[in-house]
């Protein structure tokens, strides 16, 4: 249990690490606005064991986008995002339940869980997660077209570099 | 429903995650200048949407208060108009209106009740004594002549109406030089009659009626009603005119008293003592 803490403490890390050192600078867009932007970062939370408790989830998500939004300078934007995104998660689990349904030893991931389910998984939790997202970042859906071209073209970047993860990866916990 | 529910708040989860998402909205307003604007835009937006409709509430729950304002106002506006004044000068000088001594001063009140229709109309208002009515003094509103002062108390007095067998005033024909007496006959207390009109006065249907100013009741000019009626009186050379008169018995609610600064000097005269 306590290895799986630390392990946990260090996936924190690294993904944080990623997002604002490496993934910060990989965008693209036109006219001032970014469209796309690659998001790593959702899957520590998405890699959390079903028997985490809810409010240590809320509270890890807060967490690291908070450190994430220490560096991007948007304090409150991923930190929001992500406890939205974690809040869901019990939802995303009910609606893509296999027919067996869950058993308290399980993990989140592809190596457990199958290929099929992992995807509908992180593709559920990343559309939300870009949803409220550039929700919040332009905090009026005045200009909905730009807000959704964002969410589709940052959710496919994303989708990619996080199963391509996945794949290489194939974390077991 | 509540399976939902408890799916969502799972050990406070909810709770939590409603804190978590607060903090995180105020943070976000507070510390990032494109949302911190777009909130505050909203919020006065709203702000301002609210405000208006609670003081349109607030304005509902003071609409007595402001027209006892309307009124008092009234009143005061009512004392400084042309024939409230008494002119002193013994060459009339019309420019020199407003170093005339005031006559008539007004006070706002309001009726707070009624006699029942049947007849002799008898009103109850909101002043009295210690705002200075006395008995026997003209009550007129927007609409023209009310009735008179009877009864005083401390706080209230009682108006007898226009539509009332002991009243008589003093009303003439506006433009026309010719007075008479107005009473009520009983019935009807939309209609009053007026007497002691000649029978050779230039008159019509649809003559205004307005006060003389001749008794110490009421200045010159107030409105009192319309002609509806003329009939003669056989044996005798005068009309009896039904007057209609102009205030509704019901839609009452504003009152003025006149209180008259030089009644004292004018009782002193015998004709003015047998007077009503």
């Amino acid at each position: 249990m306590n290895s799986l803490a630390s392990k946990f403490a260090l996936r924190f890390g690294i993904f944080w690490l990623i997002q604002v050192a490496v993934l910060r600078y990989m965008v693209w867009g036109w006219g001032g606005e970014v469209y796309l932007q690659f998001f790593l970062y959702p899957l520590f939370i998405l890699l959390l064991p079903f028997r985490t408790p809810r409010i240590v989830l809320l509270l890890l998500a807060f967490a690291l986008g908070l450190s994430v939004d220490f560096v991007y300078n948007s304090i409150g934007l991923h930190a929001g995002t992500l406890v939205f995104t974690a809040f869901l998660r019990d939802l995303v689990y009910a609606i893509i339940k296999p027919r067996e349904g869950y058993s308290l030893t399980d993990t989140p991931t592809k190596y457990d869980k199958g290929d099929a389910w992992f995807l509908r998984y992180a593709a559920l939790m990343l559309l939300i997660h870009f949803f409220f997202y550039y929700s919040l970042e332009a905090f009026t859906y005045y200009y909905w077209w730009t807000i959704l071209i964002k969410i589709v073209f940052s959710w496919i970047g994303s989708m990619a570099l996080l199963l391509m993860w996945i794949y290489v990866f194939n974390p077991k916990e | 429903m509540s399976n939902v529910f408890q799916l969502f708040n799972r050990g406070g989860a909810f709770v939590v995650f409603f804190l978590l998402e607060f903090l995180c909205f105020f943070l976000l307003v507070q510390n990032n200048e494109h949302q911190g604007e777009v909130f505050e835009a909203t919020r006065l937006a709203y702000v301002g949407k609210w405000m208006e409709a609670s003081e349109n509430t607030r304005d509902f729950f003071r609409l007595k208060q402001l027209n006892q304002q309307l009124r008092d106002q009234n009143a005061a506006l009512l004392s400084q108009v042309h024939n409230t004044t008494y002119d002193q000068e013994t060459i009339i000088d019309s420019t020199a209106l407003g170093q005339a001594p005031k006559r008539f001063r007004y006070v706002a009140a309001e009726v707070i009740n009624k006699s029942p229709l049947s007849g002799n109309i008898r009103y109850v208002i909101n002043r009295g004594r210690i705002q200075g009515i006395q008995p026997h003094s003209g009550v007129i509103n927007e609409n023209g002549v009310v009735g008179v002062v009877t009864d005083v108390a401390d706080y209230h007095a009682e108006v007898m109406g226009l539509a009332n067998s002991n009243m008589r005033l003093s009303a003439g024909l506006r433009g026309r030089n010719f007075f008479g007496s107005l009473r009520w006959e009983g019935g009807d207390a939309r209609y009053a009659t007026l007497y002691n009109i000649p029978r050779y006065a230039q008159m019509e249907i649809g003559d205004t009626v307005e006060t003389t100013g001749y008794s110490n009741l009421f200045p010159q000019g107030v409105l009192v009603g319309v002609v509806e009626e003329q009939e003669i009186i056989k044996g005798d050379y005068s009309w009896a005119l039904t007057v209609r008169l102009s205030n509704d018995f019901f839609r009452l609610k504003n009152a003025y008293v006149l209180m008259d600064d030089i009644r004292d000097d004018l009782e002193q005269l015998p004709q003015n003592q047998r007077n009503e």
